[in-house]
Order: C-alpha cells, then structure tokens, then sequence
C-alpha cells in the first residue's frame, strides 16, 4: 500500500501545477445586494454581519429602536465589510441631529424612510428626506415601492400604477427606484411579474432611472384580501391560520427559483437586489441565528451574479423581449437579435432574452423562464461572439455546440462587440 | 444617473473586506481521468488547455504510435495533465515503450486493457510484469467489467465477483484497481450498483490497493439519459464515499453512437462539458478529504436500503443524533489523518434530502468551497439538493 500512495502521490504532484489561465470579464465592480432585516438588533456583533458578508449581502437595512443601537451596528457592520441603510426613532423625530451623528461613518449607505407608501404619505416622505438632506448632503434616502398587482390597486392613491410611479420620482429624490413582486407563487410564476419588470426596464431605458428589484429568499404565506388577515405572530406560525382558498403559498426557495428570480432582475436591468427576509421559516437564517439550506443557495447565486458583474453593473437595456408558445402578460416576442446572432430558438416554457450594452461589451442574456425544468436553447452565431461563463471566464461561442442546454431558472450570457455609433 | 454611479463607486471602494476561514486541505488533487479523450487528430495545445479547463487531469487516448502518443506527453506537459499512455507499440514492444517513455514528466502510466475476463489476466500479467521490470515507477492500468450481478458472474470465468477482482489482482501486477458501472438509468438508479461497489470497495480494502471508479459522461444508449448534475453527483460522491481514490468518465469526446459527451463530434462542447466542470472543480475543493482517505464504515438510511448494503445502525460519538427523511442517503465515514468525515450523500436524483443532525462541539462542517465552520453555525435540521453531499468533520479518535 505504501508503494500505491508513493506512486499516486508523484502523479498527484505532476497533475497539481500548471493552472490554464484564460481571458475573463472585466469586472465593473459589486453589484449591490441588500438584505432587508438581516440582522437583528439583539444579535448585533462583527460575526453576524459576516455571517451576512457571507451570503453575498453588502448591505443590510437596519430597523432598530434606537439611534445608539445604530451606532453600535455601523461600527459591527463596518468590520464586517457591510454596510448599513438605517432607520430608527431618532431619524423621524429629529433627522437633523440623527443624520448628523451617522453622516461621517464609514459604513453608513443611506437612510431607510418607507417601505410601499401609498400616495398619500409621499409628501412626508418628500419633507423627511428635504430635512435629511440638510445635514448630510452625501448619502441618499430609500423608500422600496409598491408592485403593481391587483391587490394592490387601491393603495395607490393614484388613478394608475403609472401615475403611483411616476408621481413618487417626480416629488423624491432618490439615486434609484425599488420595487418588491415575489413572483415564485404556489408553484409557479406569477402572471403579472415580467409586466411589471417591462415597466422598470422602460422607465430605466426611456428616462435613464435605474431601479433595484427583489428575490424572495424566504417562504411565507400571502393572503387574499378578503381573507381575514393573521396577527404577525400567527404570519410567522405559517401553519396555524393556513386557508388553502385565501393563502397564496411562497414555497422555500430552491437555487432555480433564486436564479429565476435574480437574472431575470438582472436581465430587465436591475441594478441592485434585495433578498427579503432573512428570519422565519425557509430563511437563510433560522430563530437562532443558525444557517439553513437556503443561506447556501443565496450564497451560490450572489457569489456567480458578482462574477458577472461586468455583465450587469452599469448595463444599459436596449431590448428585452421572449420566447415561448405563450409569452408573459403584456411582453414583447422576440423577433429580431443583434447581428452577431444568426439564430436563438428554445424549447419548452420559453426564455427571457435581453440586450444589454455596456461600453465597447454588449450582451445577449438569455434566462430560462422554467424553474423546474432544464431548457434547450439553439444559438447560432458569427465570429465575433463569446460566450460568458458562470466564473466570468470569456471563450468562443463556436467551441460550443449550437444546441445547448440552461438549467432551470439559471441564465446563458453571450457577448459582443458594441457596434460603433459614430461610424455610421 | 452620474449621481448613481457616483454612489455605486462609493459602494465598490467599500466592498472588499474578505474573512479569513478555515479550509481543508490537500497537498495533491484527486486523479479526474477521461476515457476516449483528446483523439489523434486534435492533438494541440487548445485541446489539452480545454480537456484541463474542465478539470482532468489524467488523460487516456489510444494512439495510433508510440511518436502521437510523444506528442501528446509533450502537449499534456505543458498544460500539467497526466497522460496514461497507450499505444500499439505497448504491446508489441514493451520494453523498448517503456524506456522511451519513462523519464516522461507527464507519463501517468500505461494502459494495458478494458474489461478482461479471467481468460485474460494470464496474458495481462505477463504483459504488466514486462512493463514493471523495466519501470516500476508508473502503473500498468486494466479497468475491471462492473458488478452487474455480483454472484452471477459466469461470464467473467469467476464463481462471483469478489473472486473476479482477487484473482485479477493475484495474477495481474497492477498498483491500483479500476471498475465501470454506469448506474443512471432513464427509469431509475440500477439495483446492482451500490453492491458493486460494496463488493470492489471491500476487496480493494483487503488486497490493500486504491481503487478508482466512474461517472457515465455521456449517454450510450436510450437506457441511459444524458447527465444532469444531479447525477453526476450523485455517481461521484457515492464513489467517494466508498473509498475511491480516483474518479473517471467515459467518455470525453464524443464517438458514433454516443449522445452528448462533453466534446460533441464536431469538437464543440456540449452542456455535459459545464456540467462536469462544475462537478469537477467541487470535488477538487474537497480534495483533502477524499485524497488519501480510509473508510471506515458505509452505511444507508431510508426505509429501503439498496441491495447488498447495510442500515445505518450506529453513530460515532461526535454525533449525536442523525435523521434523514424521504429516500434516504449513503452514510460514509472517511478517516484521514487526524481528521475524520461524515459524508451524507442524497440517493435520491430528483427529490432535495431532509436530515437532522445534531453533534458536540468538536463537529464542523465543510463546505462546497472546501471552507469549514462549525456544525453549529447550521440549523439542525437542513437538506442535500438531489444527488449531492453534506460533509462533516471531527478529529480522530487515536488509538490508545
């Protein structure tokens, strides 16, 4: 046996050196990704916001009770490498003086007024951050917005979800919009998720207003409204008011669903994601603190979006369009690629498949619609096209067969040259 | 909009802290070797640069003279891959093979044959003796018929299947030990596969030789579907959960007949190529935990356990309590140095594996990443996607 290891143990050595060492994407930085709650205030210390920095979140928002308790987390956060969106009661009571004591540290990225206001309270919204702004004309102030899904129609205020948007980033001043839709719903895809994506996806090409947009990284239970609602104890209890017939289930999310969910973000031209919530049941972290399965996935999928950042980050979106015998509400068909591309054709439910341009890079990103089933996808290309790979590594698209296959909800990327506008 | 990317610059300076983890670690990869590799008339370095690219590094193609098979060492140098060398002149010429070969940096060893039957080993024997007279450095490689039934086994010339690879042993002077059995099925998981691997596991144990086993990388007939990665996992670490020290697919470049091997016959990749890479580059992470290993026990969980393995019955003292739920797992414990693994694989293809485990606090757990933190940091109660491995750590009990 001794001699059996000697052997192997010289093939090993021979087999461990030369790495190949091959072209990969210019990364355009971090993308950021926000945690909604991650850390709670009794669990504030460096290691539970590594915890954090672990799963690929670089922001968490901070709701506390207390401008002191803020103070404590921006300096446990700061080592970490994260960094904070607070709120607490000292920030409405007296933004001035709050925004002053934080505004110099390192690990502060802005400042959490709203989540889904309705119309109603943007001008509060609007005055708060005026007041903000004074003392710190540095960092931003975020408000996550409502999706637009029917339940919602009557929380707007407005005659539309078009007026509700708008009216919002005429009056608030913020660096980008948020949005939240939870769209993996009862073992499937919500109808009027990629609507709602077209419209942020527009807004971002027409009038240049990026927006950061959702995973859900927790399972829980919706209710219809005209169910009676649970005490937020009993949200969390799940079970124990379940009504089949008034409860839309958010199943844990698997890796396919957090793919689905992040590329497509990505691909409509997301600039950010945000994981809501990281307590409860099916979160990445349980009642003590402790990882689940989901922490993995999220980890899995926020290491690969960050070595595609090159890809995303900065990105402009020139179309986004799908295939499929039945495409979502109110998108567009694909019907012309860009000229590297000689033929796209997929299989089964169909994909996303966006144009993103980015400096002398543009990108075709193709997202399997299906998070259960693997797609096939046909591509044929010309020379100039490459293929991006998960770890970023750039290689000829003709060194792949042109018939492929994307895994469920997971994304195939193609790069080529931006075509140069001044030439023409 | 230049307001955005002024704050997302602010962000990019921001976001650079790294925390330095506990890793595990191996002074030496784990042999990945492909069948039908590289052929003839690929011969260059892009070649060798992708067959690396997705993680072999131990390469077998038949050449068609002792000057291709020259050329492929030199390539496969410069690249860092391992070649096991085979051509006519092996056979027609040992001797002379041999010592041309030899001092070969990239020489792995030589392949004498696929599948013997005990008729054959006389002939092997004498042929591997040749080639150890001269070098006694590199292995002579034979790869044994797989345990479709490991009492059956009339065919192979041997009255069972332990019998098979004893005798093969005794008569063929080989270092290490090769096995295929291609266990995915359109309809399933074969019935005889994890006996097999009880049956060359144990022997291997016995005749105190390393053995290195398989993973189908691509599909030979509609019986078996194209790899997902779910099963590919699933082959892989279930071969080295029973010990294997070495891991080969079959095969890496495409021939008629076959669908979908990682290199299609137009020498483009296919998807099976990524597949492969990602499984690759995991078990690489874990090298340290595989590589040089002992097992110590193999057990099974489920309602229903596979032919010819044995329920888990007993726990060692750094666990406490160890549950699984739906179709149950392979249960390995691996001894390597001063550390010992509990490596649970999922059996199941389709379904994620729900387990309890609860341990003291010697107990961690190793990563994907090969990254190890305390089994604590972990809820109790988590899952294996299909196919996959959870792998926990806790030292050695020495022996008194």
């Amino acid at each position: 046996m001794k001699k059996n290891f000697i052997l192997i143990a010289i093939l090993a050595f021979t087999i461990a050196g030369n790495a190949v060492s091959q072209e990969k994407l210019k990364s355009a930085g971090i993308i950021p990704v926000m945690s909604w709650g991650g850390i709670a205030q009794s669990e504030v210390s460096v290691e539970s916001y590594k915890k954090l920095k672990g799963v690929g979140v670089n922001i968490d928002i901070a709701f506390f009770s207390s401008a002191d308790a803020i103070a404590s987390a921006l300096d446990a956060a700061g080592k970490a490498g994260v960094k904070l969106m607070i709120t607490c009661p000292e920030l409405k009571a007296d933004p001035e003086k709050t925004a002053g004591r934080f505004k110099n540290h390192p690990a502060l990225e802005g400042y959490f007024l709203s989540d889904e206001p309705f119309k109603v309270q943007f001008q509060e919204l609007v005055d708060w951050q005026k007041r903000i702004k004074k003392a710190d004309g540095k960092h931003y102030c975020f408000v996550n917005l409502l999706p637009d899904i029917n339940s919602n129609q009557s929380k707007f205020g407005t005659k539309d979800y078009r007026e509700y948007i708008d009216t919002f980033d005429q009056l608030f001043p913020a660096p980008y919009l948020s949005f939240d839709f939870y769209p993996v719903v009862d073992g499937g895809v919500h109808p009027r998720w990629y609507e709602n994506l077209e419209f942020f996806a527009n807004k971002y090409r027409t009038e240049g207003r990026p927006f950061w947009a959702f995973a859900l990284s927790t399972s829980y239970l919706a209710y219809s409204n005209d169910a009676v609602q649970p005490t937020l104890n009993d949200f969390y209890q799940l079970y124990d008011t379940y009504k089949p017939e008034k409860t839309f289930v958010h199943d844990i999310p698997t890796l396919a669903a957090l793919r689905l969910q992040i590329y497509a973000d990505l691909a409509y031209g997301a600039q950010g994601i945000e994981y809501w919530s990281f307590r409860g049941f099916g979160s990445p972290l349980d009642a003590q603190g402790k990882r689940t399965v989901v922490y993995d996935r999220l980890q899995k999928v926020s290491n690969e979006i960050q070595q595609l950042s090159g890809v995303f980050l900065g990105a402009k979106v020139i179309s986004v369009a799908q295939t499929g015998l039945d495409i979502p509400n109110l998108t567009n068909r694909l019907v012309q690629l860009p000229s590297p591309f000689r033929l796209l054709e997929t299989t089964g439910e169909g994909a996303v498949v966006s144009h993103l341009e980015n400096g002398k890079n543009s990108f075709l990103v193709i997202v399997n619609r299906d998070f259960k089933n693997t797609m096939k996808l046909i591509i044929s290309t010309d020379d100039s096209v490459r293929k991006v790979l998960k770890d970023g590594t750039l290689i000829p698209a003709s060194d792949y067969a042109n018939a492929t296959e994307v895994e469920p909800g997971d994304v195939a990327i193609y790069m080529f040259p931006t075509p140069d506008k001044s030439a023409k | 909009m230049r307001k955005t990317l002024l704050l997302v610059s602010f962000l990019l300076l921001f976001f650079t802290g790294v925390s330095a983890q506990e890793r595990i670690a191996s002074d030496r990869p784990l042999p990945i070797m492909a069948w039908a590799g590289i052929p003839e008339t690929e011969t260059n370095i892009d070649r060798f640069n992708e067959l690396k690219e997705m993680g072999i590094n131990v390469n077998l193609s038949n050449y068609p003279s002792a000057d291709a098979m020259q050329k492929a060492l030199d390539l496969a140098q410069q690249v860092g891959i391992q070649m096991i060398a085979s051509c006519p002149e092996l056979k027609s010429d040992p001797e002379k093979t041999v010592k041309r070969f030899i001092s070969h940096p990239a020489l792995a060893g030589y392949f004498l044959r696929d599948e013997p039957v005990r008729k054959d080993f006389a002939e092997l024997g004498e042929w591997a003796k040749k080639i150890a007279a001269v070098d006694s450095k590199h292995f002579c490689f034979v790869n044994l018929i797989s345990a479709i039934n490991t009492t059956k086994t009339d065919a192979l010339g041997t009255a069972s299947y332990a019998e098979y690879i004893s005798t093969f042993s005794k008569e063929v002077p080989v270092q290490l030990l090769s096995f295929d059995f291609y266990p995915i099925l359109t309809e399933g998981i074969h019935e005889s596969w994890y006996d097999g691997l009880e049956v060359f596991s144990a022997e291997a144990k016995k005749l105190d030789k390393p053995f290195w086993a398989f993973a189908l990388a691509s599909s030979y007939n509609s019986l078996h579907p194209i790899p997902t990665l779910a099963a590919l996992r699933l082959q892989l670490y279930s071969d080295l959960a029973y010990g294997a020290q070495g891991l080969e697919y079959w095969a890496y470049w495409m021939s008629p007949g076959l669908r979908c091997a990682p290199i299609g016959l137009d020498g483009r990749r296919t998807i099976v190529y990524d597949r492969l890479k990602t499984v690759n580059n995991e078990i690489q992470n874990l090298a340290g935990v595989f590589v040089g290993a002992k097992v110590v026990s193999v057990r099974h969980t489920g309602v229903v356990i596979p032919k010819g393995t044995s329920q888990l019955s007993s726990l060692p003292s750094a666990i406490r309590v160890f549950e699984t739920e739906g179709n149950g797992a392979v249960v390995s414990i691996l001894e390597n140095g001063a550390k010992t693994f509990f490596m649970v694989v999922n059996r199941d293809l389709k379904n994620n594996l729900t387990f309890t485990i609860l341990g003291d606090e010697s107990l961690k757990r190793v990563l994907k990443d090969g990254s190890v933190v305390k089994a604590s940091t972990y809820a109790s109660t988590t899952e294996i996607e299909p196919g996959d491995v959870a792998i926990y750590m806790y030292p050695t009990k020495m022996q008194k």
